[in-house]
């Protein structure tokens, strides 16, 4: 027997109406029913960060969401944030600084650092850490993260005088 | 792993949620934060028939302001309200500087108050420094509202007196007096890991002697470790070393510590005994934070 409900969402300012499993994570159902593919799925229990995405404007594990949960909400993907420019300078940084290998924790990466950036002016590089600390990267050591993210802020600080 | 095939339903009240659950019994699983829930189900650990989602309950989540001081925390508070609240800061400090040692913001962004007491692992912080605060479960079925002491309500490892047709309905939490101070911390492998033990205190000083104190280990058994005699200890005597030595041999008694292939029993009580000399130190300090080494500030 397959179990299906219907959910209404805006996902990156788009409005949806899916028929789903309630047994799909949401970052499952973003990537194989919407194609959105930049949310990517790691450990599948909360732990790698990959699947960082947000829903109504906080970020959140795409894998410990179950899709049908999405009913009503706004959600935000890495693609979403990316078309509206709005972490444009975060990764402009990232790029100036190499501050990724792979790619594979960058979405979830970015997505973090911008709701710290959002939140803090001129984090300490300490409480750089301590906030990405939920999001693995296997390749980079996380320094060159933690300089990108840094630059980011300092160079926000210098647009807004 | 992906979830099993499971139903799911959305309780919009708290009627239709104490129906269900009535109806249900243990086939069904409240749905609040899911941050322990659903990598639970993701790795098939629990098999739920039915999810029922208490996410859209109206007027579930938040902090009310009681008669006599009394905090009341409603269940769908998520961790990051917490600790942001202003008036956890000032009336509930353990609750505050505990929360940043809970997983990490994505996780404390969902997470939920209720869903944390009503799993109670044992290495969770909220339900550990409720049980500093004497804190009282209220907890609703179709038929009673009934009213447990936090210090009650566990009853072994992911073991509590809620019953499947209840609904954990708030914390219900009693001022905390003046001038205390308090201390909070934890031992864990990285940041935002479970804690391999951690430790909450309370303490009160008339002058340079203590007048009051309230421990609680937590990570370390398979529920929040209250010490028993640890005001009988601390009363007044001046918060030093030989206070803090006689406190951590009493806090090691009286409980079965957990092992696990990476820590064995006996490294857990000696976390257990450093953790509450840094508490101590920290209670000293002023600074409340017992995560720090305690130094020679004892000597």
């Amino acid at each position: 027997m397959t179990i299906r409900k219907t959910l209404h969402a805006t996902v990156n300012g788009e409005r949806i109406e899916r028929t789903v499993d309630p047994r799909i994570n949401l970052v499952d159902f973003l990537r194989h029913d919407l194609g959105l593919t930049g949310s990517h799925v790691g450990c599948e229990h909360g732990v790698c960060g990959a699947c960082t995405l947000r829903v109504d404007d906080v970020v959140v594990r795409g894998c410990l969401m179950l899709a049908v949960q999405i009913d009503g909400c706004r959600v935000e993907t890495i693609e979403g944030v990316t078309a509206s420019g709005e972490i444009a300078a975060l990764q402009e940084s990232f790029v100036a600084r190499n501050a990724l290998q792979c790619g594979f924790c960058t979405p979830g990466m970015l997505l973090t650092a911008a709701e710290l950036l959002r939140e803090v002016d001129n984090p300490s590089r300490p409480a750089i850490r301590e906030h990405i600390s939920g999001n693995y990267c296997r390749c980079t050591g996380y320094e060159a993260i933690v300089d990108a993210i840094q630059a980011a802020s300092a160079g926000r600080g210098d647009d807004e005088r | 792993m992906k979830l099993a095939p499971v139903d799911y339903r959305v309780a919009e009240s708290v009627e239709e949620l104490l129906e269900l659950l009535g109806e249900l019994g243990d086939d069904a699983a409240i749905l609040a934060g899911g941050q322990s829930l659903v990598p639970s189900l993701n790795l098939r650990l629990s098999r739920p028939s039915i999810l029922v989602d208490i996410n859209r309950l109206p007027d579930a989540g938040g902090i009310e302001e009681l008669d006599d001081g009394w905090l009341r925390l409603l269940p769908l508070t998520r961790h990051r309200q917490l600790e942001r609240d202003a008036r956890i800061a000032a009336g509930l400090p353990l609750v505050a500087r505990a929360m940043p040692h809970v997983a990490h913001v994505a996780i404390r962004n969902r997470g939920t108050v209720g869903g944390s007491l009503a799993l109670g692992d044992p290495a969770a912080e909220l339900p550990a420094v409720l049980t500093a605060y004497d804190a009282r479960i209220v907890l609703r079925s179709r038929q009673e509202t009934r009213r447990l002491p936090i210090r009650d309500f566990y009853t072994g490892l992911y073991g509590n007196e809620r019953r499947p047709d209840e609904y954990l309905a708030a914390i219900e939490v009693p001022p905390v007096p003046p001038g205390e101070r308090i201390a909070f911390g934890e031992l864990s492998r990285r940041c935002g890991d479970y804690a391999l033990a951690g430790v909450a205190l309370r303490m009160r000083l008339d002058g340079d002697r203590v007048a009051d104190a309230t421990l609680v280990l937590f990570g370390v058994a398979d529920r929040p470790v209250m010490v028993p005699d640890a005001a009988e200890i601390c009363r007044g005597r001046s918060p030093d070393a030989a206070l803090s030595r006689d406190l951590a041999e009493a806090s090691c008694q009286g409980w079965e510590p957990l092992s696990d292939p990476t820590t064995s029993a006996a490294a857990r009580l000696h976390l257990a005994r450093v953790l509450v000399t840094r508490a101590v130190a920290a209670v000293v300090r002023g600074d409340g934070d017992a995560s720090r080494q305690a130094g020679d500030l004892l000597q």
